[in-house]
């Protein structure tokens, strides 16, 4: 049975973003509208792979909690984001998560391609403090508190 | 006395002046060329009974089948040929005949064979003096002034009152005889005077007027003269008289002129005033074909102006144009075709269509480029096709081969008609075009990519700035004095970071606009400024470089190869990893062409999967290392500018890697 959106428990969210500023801007925000207090930041797409299909220094499950959302960037070291978009939806354990692209793009091209790559959802970071933080209270309620999830149980 | 018809064999020419004189024909007239081969004969039907078509062509020889010794008609004309005139009398199939054999001339005066005839003899008595004395004659009139003698020995019988009257009827038989040779003879003369090539009609007039005299029964007295249109031309002699007879030249039954005859003197009265009605139809004859001379000569004047007109028209044709048959022989070639032949006529040359245009000794079979002349004959329709052909100087031209079929009567493609406009330059306009084109478009797409990248990667700090500086307001309002220090640094350090991004969008920009002026680099110059700009770095990391001893001259900017050597060993230096023995080996190659050098660490290294994307636009392996992932795209710039190219090889993490790039040794790249 599908569960109702997070009740109590803490929203994991794993965040990809290579800029450090922007990371510790989104971590900082979602972290004052206490509606996530479990981000995982990985800072390029191989770092992300490795979180996902715990290899390398995330080959423990405890150092990578299954995320109830990614939060990704299109532009990446590495791995493009577009890239490991795909890689996460064409994989069976993964596919079902919802992934969100954060970007500062709002190119056509960039949006068309992460739908046909079925991400969940676009959004581009406002320039605006207000509206910046506005949208990470938002992205916050709107997976914990409204969202269902594929899965009975939170995964491992 | 009746003419039966007779058979005429013979060569034409000779034919037609027979034929013309058949009507006075003594008897049988034959003539023999110099092998004394019997070439025509004419005659009454009893005199030719032994002779058949079959037989012309036949040596005297053979058609009296005598080996060994000559017969005396053989000896005569034999003697004939070598001058002389020569009567002699024989017996032929239970005739006996009296003949006489005199030589042919051309018109150069040389012997060129034997004209004879022959006339039964009723009675089997012996003729007196008068026909020598009038072959005598005949004789002494030639320029040539090689009369012959003669040696014929004529046997005397004593004379009687009946031999004497028999005797005047033979002379008066006899020299009927040498007025039909000399009537015969102007004819031949006519005929070759007609016959030969490149005679002018001033020069046929003249010299037949000259002919004429001797033709008549007293060429000392005659003169002649011809007036065609307004000319005139006359015997020296010449003067208008009452003793006169004259014709008119008609061409295509239109008067153009007279021929006349007139003698000098009262002479006794004839058939026609004082001239034979022979000389009557030899004037009416000389008159017809002197019309018929005309008639040709204007004829052929014509079809040369015409021809000489097209002539022009054709070679005034600037591009090189011939006609070429089905067996690929060029048939013409105008003034321009003539010039790839080095001024050589390739159609007198015999050359082919592929020895002309491809310069090459076998058909080109069509292979890469198609034959127009196939292509035009098996479709019936102009083709246009594009080759390359060959100049003078054997250079290659892009020709535009347009060929169009000509056709015969039945409407069977026999030739085609092709010319070749040289599109050369043309074709290289065509050829940059589409190169432009082409640059244009990357430049376009590279434009695109920059646009957004630069969009995007300038729109990160900006959010940096405005995020931190929304903090600092809180900081400061909620007095948290402690958290202001570091949201200042980073809005600071996200500041700097877009300095940065634009200083080296600018350096990126100018490496298409500002060219330094190209030259002759010394590459090991070059490595050794880019090695003194980053001095500082490769000390503190105790880097060791190699660089080999003889590296290569380029064609380019020194000023930009320095920087792209400055940060090829900048990046070899900066990811040297935890290498305890780093090591940065610079050197080169070079073929006839290009350069290729190489920068070689013993670093980190590449992921074979990310070789591409390290040239891009800030694009970064490594999101915590310094710089804005600018360098190597302006590394990649710069030598695409100087018409190189660029690449990574490194077998991957760990391995070290290589930055191979390919010069040009000659300018020709650079823009």
């Amino acid at each position: 049975m599908p569960t109702e959106a997070v009740k109590g428990e803490p929203l994991v969210i794993l965040l990809v973003e290579d800029n450090p500023d922007h990371a510790e801007l989104i971590t900082r925000s979602l972290k004052d509208h206490r509606v996530a207090n479990r981000v995982y930041h990985v800072a390029d797409g191989e770092e992300a792979q490795d979180y996902l299909f715990r290899r390398g220094a995330y080959a423990e499950p405890h150092t990578s909690p299954r995320p109830h959302v990614i939060l990704l960037d299109l532009r990446l070291p590495k791995i493009d984001g577009l890239e490991l978009l795909k890689e996460i939806k064409t994989s069976s354990e993964l596919k079902k998560t919802p992934v969100v692209v954060l970007t500062t793009s709002r190119a056509e091209q960039d949006v068309v391609e992460a739908y046909e790559y079925h991400a969940n959802s676009y959004l581009v970071k406002p320039l605006d403090f207000d509206k910046f933080n506005q949208l990470m209270e938002d992205l916050g309620f709107y997976w914990m508190g409204w969202n269902y999830y594929p899965w009975s149980e939170p995964p491992p | 006395m009746k003419h039966a018809e007779c058979p005429i064999w013979g060569d034409q020419r000779d034919h037609e002046a027979l034929k013309r004189m058949r009507g006075c024909l003594p008897s049988v007239i034959w003539s023999t060329d110099s092998q004394l081969r019997i070439r025509s004969a004419v005659g009454r039907e009893s005199a030719v009974v032994a002779m058949r078509p079959d037989q012309v062509g036949m040596t005297l020889e053979e058609y009296f089948q005598s080996e060994g010794r000559d017969p005396p008609p053989v000896s005569a004309h034999r003697r004939a040929l070598l001058g002389e005139s020569v009567a002699f009398e024989a017996n032929w199939h239970g005739h006996r005949y009296r003949a006489c054999v005199t030589p042919l001339r051309g018109d150069q005066g040389q012997i060129v064979g034997c004209i004879g005839f022959a006339q039964p003899i009723a009675d089997r008595r012996r003729v007196g003096e008068a026909p020598r004395d009038a072959l005598g004659a005949l004789g002494r009139q030639r320029e040539d002034g090689a009369a012959g003698s003669f040696k014929a020995k004529l046997p005397t019988e004593k004379q009687s009152e009946e031999h004497n009257r028999l005797e005047n009827g033979r002379r008066q038989e006899s020299q009927a005889l040498c007025e039909r040779v000399k009537e015969l003879k102007c004819l031949y003369d006519l005929s070759y005077l007609f016959a030969r090539p490149a005679v002018s009609l001033d020069e046929i007039l003249q010299r037949t007027v000259e002919l004429i005299p001797p033709a008549w029964e007293h060429p000392e007295i005659t003169c002649a003269r011809i007036i065609l249109d307004d000319r005139q031309y006359t015997t020296e002699n010449f003067s208008e008289t009452a003793w006169k007879q004259a014709c008119e030249i008609c061409v295509r039954g239109g008067r153009i002129g007279t021929l006349e005859v007139c003698y000098l003197e009262e002479k006794e009265a004839r058939d026609e005033g004082p001239f034979l009605q022979e000389k009557r139809s030899l004037l009416d004859e000389i008159a017809d074909r002197l019309g018929r001379v005309v008639e040709r000569l204007r004829t052929e004047e014509s079809l040369r102006a015409s021809r000489d007109f097209l002539t022009t028209v054709i070679n005034a044709i600037p591009e090189p144009t011939t006609v070429v048959g089905l067996d690929r022989r060029v048939l013409l070639a105008n003034r321009a075709a003539r010039k790839m032949a080095r001024g050589k006529d390739p159609a007198s040359e015999g050359l082919t269509c592929y020895q002309l245009s491809h310069d090459r000794e076998v058909p080109c079979g069509g292979v890469g480029q198609p034959c127009p002349l196939e292509q035009a004959a098996a479709s019936k329709l102009p083709v246009t096709v594009t080759h390359a052909h060959y100049d003078a100087d054997g250079r290659e031209v892009i020709v535009e081969v347009r060929a169009a079929p000509v056709f015969d009567r039945a409407g069977e493609v026999v030739q085609i008609v092709a010319s070749a406009r040289d599109v050369t330059e043309r074709r290289q306009g065509e050829q940059e075009r589409e190169r432009l084109l082409a640059e244009l478009e990357a430049k376009n797409a590279e434009l695109e990519r920059f646009t957004y990248t630069v969009s995007h990667d300038l729109k990160s700090p900006l959010i940096t700035v405005e995020g931190y500086l929304g903090y600092l307001e809180k900081d400061v309002a909620n007095g948290r004095a402690d958290r202001v220090q570091t949201d200042v640094s980073r809005v600071r350090s996200a500041t700097q970071k877009m300095h940065g991004f634009l200083d080296e969008l600018l350096a990126l920009s100018r490496v298409g606009r500002v060219a330094n002026p190209t030259e002759e680099v010394a590459l090991g110059n070059t490595v050794r400024e880019a090695l003194s700009l980053v001095a500082g770095p490769i000390a503190e990391r105790k880097v060791r470089v190699e660089v080999a001893g003889d590296l290569p001259v380029v064609f380019g900017d020194h000023r930009r190869l320095v920087e792209v050597f400055q940060n090829l060993i900048e990046n070899a230096v900066k990811f040297m990893g935890d290498q305890p023995r780093p090591r940065v080996e610079i050197g080169a190659s070079e073929d006839r062409e290009e350069v290729v050098c190489y920068v070689r660490d013993n670093g980190v290294g590449i992921n074979p999967r990310y070789h591409q994307r390290v040239f891009e636009l800030f694009d970064k392996l490594d999101p915590k290392s310094d710089g804005t992932g600018v360098g190597l795209a302006l590394v990649k710039r710069i030598v695409e500018v100087h018409g190189g190219r660029i690449w990574v090889e490194s077998e991957g993490q760990g391995h070290g890697c290589s930055f191979c790039l390919v010069l040009p040794r000659k300018g020709n790249g650079l823009t």
